[in-house]
């Protein structure tokens, strides 16, 4: 992430507890999540490019305490420190009436990019390490006291390459530099290369990787997205997908939950980098954005007053690929 | 013959010896992974020197199995029982810490009032192979469970390599057994070689950081079961499957019946107590309805429930649930929580 002086950082969060609506801040301590209820756990914060995973997931799976008679819910505010991308599914969740805004405040963070922990960890196998920010094109990783600058590219997630919009879209507070819209186009160069194999080696490529999928859900679970309370996989009757864990029944969970997602997703990446098996599940989710954006010019996750996309008909729509 | 040696030049020909016979299990690339495979040419096994990023543990307790199948007949069901026939399988380089997992699992399954037919049937048809880790990976906290990089416990050969031989001790009927079949390849020594090298290998290994105590870790479980470590693991934790099913010690299952027109099976599958269903009940009522109950059940399954059941703590170490959570989440970390507050209640 960029470079917010960690001084600053701590200042802002210490002015935000001190509010006095906030029941929380939810922030970053390297690569995990962290909830700040007092300055003390402040101390712990710590947002740099290891803050690659999307807290508005953790904030969707909150639990809601059942209330004692009498009681009152906490209607206080839940701060959120967010990037781009995070901000994406935020206002996603706001289109789909899911979020109020009132309910939040919005910490926006600029970002530069955020390191992959998978290829961190295959490159130096190593748990106690940390990256900073060098320069435009560099992390600085500290493993142990030794320092190494690492070119972005080596470790940099794979959803940073195709980016737009690196500044969080809505917040209340912004800490950072902002970089404003990039003008990269993203050109689905990942989802061509699978389009232009023959629907034999698709269907071959997608079985190998369904394959070794272990159904722990972690893909569903991380989602921002899927907030369905009676999901279709916990369903026994009618059993829709068997608990079966085999590739057949691999394949209907995985397009089943793709699907879902078409018009929604805001390709923030996390079912790929929660997913023990390695599967390539944002390639799934992408060929569905890309349908989405060439059919009817949409994007999710850039306008918290739009309506959902399936939920709406125009006149202009394209109808070329209904039977 | 008890104790052997190959050369490292035949290793391949041992290998290919064990795939004409039956099928031979090791660990081979997939992907960015190193996964427990069938091997279908020497070729393919690439050693590690450590527990791969999956257990070996699915072979002995498979994700998905059938127990029977039915078929509806004149005058009632009828049911087909599942007698596949296992063939002879080796589960080469399997860590000590997989090793002991799976004797931890067939203290389950084999032990007590109850034997698991299935789990015996497959289990039967299985040797075990085991290694000295010497390169344990940073997730690695055996030393903190009470085992070590080079236990023998759950092996029915275990293994040492030194620059030029592989040295094998059978150490189970089973393992004696399987020296004797491919006793062409592997040449008898003397029980002490084996032991001597075996000394100097073990001595020279990197040791895993001991994190905490076993005794307080038990004891702080055993005392702390309403505990704010519950709660604010449960505030990040989303309730996913993974530790589960990446633990080669995690078995318990659901069954499920499925038919289609008048045939069907009932089959077993892994289930995990982190998902909300798994204590639902038919009336609605949820036990471990809130995370934090769910949280606490699968860490104090491995450090409480299983010492006071099998006599021995759950957890083998092996970091897999620590290294592939999506948030960090550490089981070292949480025992270690565990231990900080009982003293800072004392």
């Amino acid at each position: 992430m960029v470079n917010i002086k960690r001084e600053l950082l701590v200042e802002s969060l210490k002015e935000v507890l001190k509010r006095g609506d906030i029941r929380g801040i939810l922030s970053y301590k390297g690569w995990e999540p962290l909830w700040i209820m007092s300055e003390e756990e402040l101390t712990q914060v710590d947002v740099t490019p290891m803050s690659e995973l999307n807290l508005v997931s953790i904030f969707m799976n909150q639990e809601k305490p059942r209330l004692k008679r009498g009681e009152s819910p906490d209607k206080r505010k839940v701060a959120l420190t967010l990037k781009g991308c995070d901000s994406k599914s935020l206002i996603q969740l706001m289109a789909e009436n899911m979020v109020e805004r009132d309910s939040l405040f919005i910490i926006g963070i600029g970002c530069e990019g955020v390191v992959s922990r998978k290829k961190l960890k295959e490159k130096f196998g190593k748990r106690e390490l940390k990256v900073e920010r060098y320069d435009d094109r560099n992390y600085r990783v500290v493993i142990e006291g030794d320092v190494e600058i690492v070119p972005k590219d080596e470790i940099m997630n794979d959803k940073c390459r195709v980016c737009r919009y690196p500044d969080a879209l809505i917040y209340d507070l912004f800490l950072g530099e902002k970089r404003g819209e990039q003008k990269k186009e993203d050109k689905f160069d990942d989802v061509r290369e699978i389009e232009s194999m023959s629907l034999e080696e698709r269907r071959e490529f997608w079985q190998k990787e369904f394959e070794r999928c272990i159904r722990c859900y972690a893909c569903r679970n991380a989602c921002p997205l899927c907030y369905c309370e009676d999901c279709i996989l916990e369903r026994l009757n009618p059993t829709w997908i068997s608990r079966a864990v085999e590739s057949r029944e691999n394949l209907f969970y995985h397009f089943t939950r793709a699907y879902h997602l078409a018009g929604r997703c805001v390709d923030c990446g996390e079912c790929e980098r929660v997913c023990p098996m390695d599967i390539p599940i944002r390639l799934l989710n992408r060929k569905l954005i890309k349908e989405v954006k060439e059919r009817y010019r949409f994007e999710a996750g850039l306008d918290p007053k739009a309506s959902p996309l399936l939920a709406t008909y125009k006149i202009e729509d394209s109808e070329d690929f209904i039977l | 013959m008890i104790v052997g040696r190959l050369r490292k030049e035949k290793e391949k020909g041992l290998y290919q010896s064990i795939i004409n016979k039956g099928v031979l299990i090791a660990t081979k690339r997939d992907g960015k992974k190193v996964v427990y495979k069938e091997i279908t040419t020497p070729e393919e096994i690439v050693k590690v020197g450590r527990r791969g990023d999956d257990s070996p543990a699915k072979f002995v307790f498979p994700q998905t199995s059938t127990l029977f199948k039915f078929k509806l007949e004149k005058g009632g069901f009828k049911i087909i029982p599942e007698d596949k026939v296992f063939p002879e399988r080796v589960i080469f380089g399997v860590a000590p810490c997989d090793a002991q997992a799976i004797s931890i699992l067939d203290k389950v399954f084999l032990e007590g009032d109850f034997i698991d037919q299935g789990y015996k049937r497959l289990r039967e048809s299985i040797t075990i192979v085991g290694i000295v880790c010497n390169s344990p990976l940073p997730y690695c906290f055996c030393t903190s469970v009470g085992l070590s990089p080079f236990d023998q416990q759950g092996m029915d050969i275990s293994t040492v390599e030194t620059d030029d031989f592989i040295y094998f001790k059978g150490i189970t009927d089973k393992g004696i057994g399987f020296l004797e079949t491919h006793s062409e390849i592997i040449e008898e020594v003397d029980q002490n070689q084996f032991e001597e090298v075996y000394r100097d290998v073990s001595h020279s290994l990197e040791m895993p950081k001991v994190r905490f105590d076993l005794g307080k870790g038990v004891e702080a479980c055993d005392r702390r079961f309403q505990s704010r470590v519950w709660e604010k693991v449960a505030r990040i934790c989303i309730s996913c499957g993974i530790c589960v099913y990446m633990c080669p010690t995690c078995q318990c299952f659901d069954i499920q019946d499925e038919s289609k027109g008048f045939e069907g099976r009932r089959f077993r599958v892994w289930d995990s107590c982190q998902f909300p269903s798994y204590t639902l009940e038919a009336s609605g009522e949820n036990p471990r309805g809130q995370r934090a109950k769910r949280v606490r059940n699968r860490v104090l399954h491995k450090f409480n429930y299983m010492v006071k059941t099998l006599g021995q703590v759950g957890c083998v170490g092996c970091g897999r649930c620590e290294e592939f959570c999506p948030e960090s989440i550490s089981i070292e970390n949480i025992i270690e929580n565990l231990i900080e507050e009982v003293s800072a209640n004392e």
